[in-house]
């Protein structure tokens, strides 16, 4: 009977040696370095424009260097300010004041850190289009990539019918570098 | 022996499975911001909810900020804000950082520009909790409810 007893608890420990394993491994992890940490109240300067739709024909000039991403101090507000780009799809992202936006989720991990934040866009003749715009900023070690989930229709030719179907999908817009430039 | 190791063992299963499931509901419904769908309007309106679009809603975030959408599927944008929050008792106080507003005139106007006409609006718009539900009273003294 003792040896039964011994043998449930040592399968007992184990069990418990398991999950504390398990526990620490991922409470260690995020206690590692943060890497992708941004400051608040700092500017990072435009280093990249992808070529999405939204940014369609874009190239980088002298003043689009002028362009950055920056998280103020209190960590709720930001600003986003994009000079010198020409954007081909639309006529409101000729942006050439910063415009201010608030964050709406901040996560910091070891790797990486994630940044939500929403704008308004003022769109159409009288503003009838002016819709909240949410963007998602990651920060890395050494670049801050700003994406959109943007979406695009299929067309999906089944056996009876033709259908529409919107696709949904992340795209990286712009690179901010987290490097100091002058 | 064999009968104890298994129930040793189906236990351990089960502890896991509801740690799994604890982590999972808590995520799900317990560490979300409050996002507030428009389900009231005031008495002194004609229109309906279903005139509005599913885009007018009501967030608070744990930072402290906030946005709101009201959108008429017609009339288009009545108001949409972003901006930093504080709650007293019942009362949020709202700082507009980013806002248009429809006016009187019928005109989409920004609403943190700094002239009489825009300040006096703004000063209309409040908001409380009233319950289970937000009030929320516009520019133009209309009154929506959200939850």
């Amino acid at each position: 009977m003792n040896r039964k007893i011994t043998k449930i608890v040592i399968l007992g420990v184990i069990a418990i040696i398991i999950i504390a394993a398990i526990v620490g491994f991922f409470f260690m992890r995020e206690q590692g370095p943060i890497t992708g940490k941004i400051e608040f109240g700092k500017e990072y300067y435009l280093k990249e424009i992808r070529p999405t739709d939204r940014f369609k024909g874009a190239t980088i000039n002298a003043a689009s260097y002028f362009s950055y991403f920056k998280v103020n101090e209190d960590q709720k507000t930001g600003e986003l300010y994009l000079d010198g780009l020409i954007a081909t799809t639309d006529t409101e992202t000729g942006i050439t004041a910063p415009i201010q936006f608030i964050v709406t989720n901040y996560h910091e991990s070891t790797q990486k850190t994630t940044i939500d934040f929403a704008y308004i866009l003022y769109a159409g003749e009288n503003g009838e289009d002016t819709k909240i715009q949410h963007l998602q900023a990651i920060s890395t070690k050494d670049s801050i990539e700003i994406n959109s989930v943007e979406s695009h229709s299929v067309h999906v030719i089944s056996q009876n019918a033709e259908d529409i179907k919107s696709l949904e999908y992340q795209v990286t817009l712009l690179v901010f570098s987290k490097e100091v430039t002058a | 022996m064999n009968r104890k190791v298994r129930i040793t063992l189906i236990a351990f299963a089960i502890t896991v499975v509801l740690i799994c499931v604890a982590v999972f509901v808590f995520f799900a419904f317990f560490n979300q911001d409050d996002a507030y769908k428009l389900v009231k309007l005031g008495d002194s309106t004609d229109l309906k909810i279903s005139d509005f679009t599913e885009q007018s809603k009501l967030q608070f975030h744990d930072n402290g900020t906030f946005q709101i959408h009201i959108e008429h599927k017609e009339k288009g944008v009545a108001l949409t804000a972003i901006g930093t929050y504080t709650q007293e008792n019942n009362i949020y106080i709202l700082e507009f950082k980013q806002g248009f507003v429809r006016n009187h005139e019928n005109i989409i106007i920004d609403l943190t520009a700094d002239n009489e006409d825009t300040i006096a609006l703004r000063k209309n718009i409040s908001c409380t909790r009233d319950k289970n539900l937000i009030k929320f009273i516009d520019h133009k003294n209309q009154t929506y409810y959200f939850g």
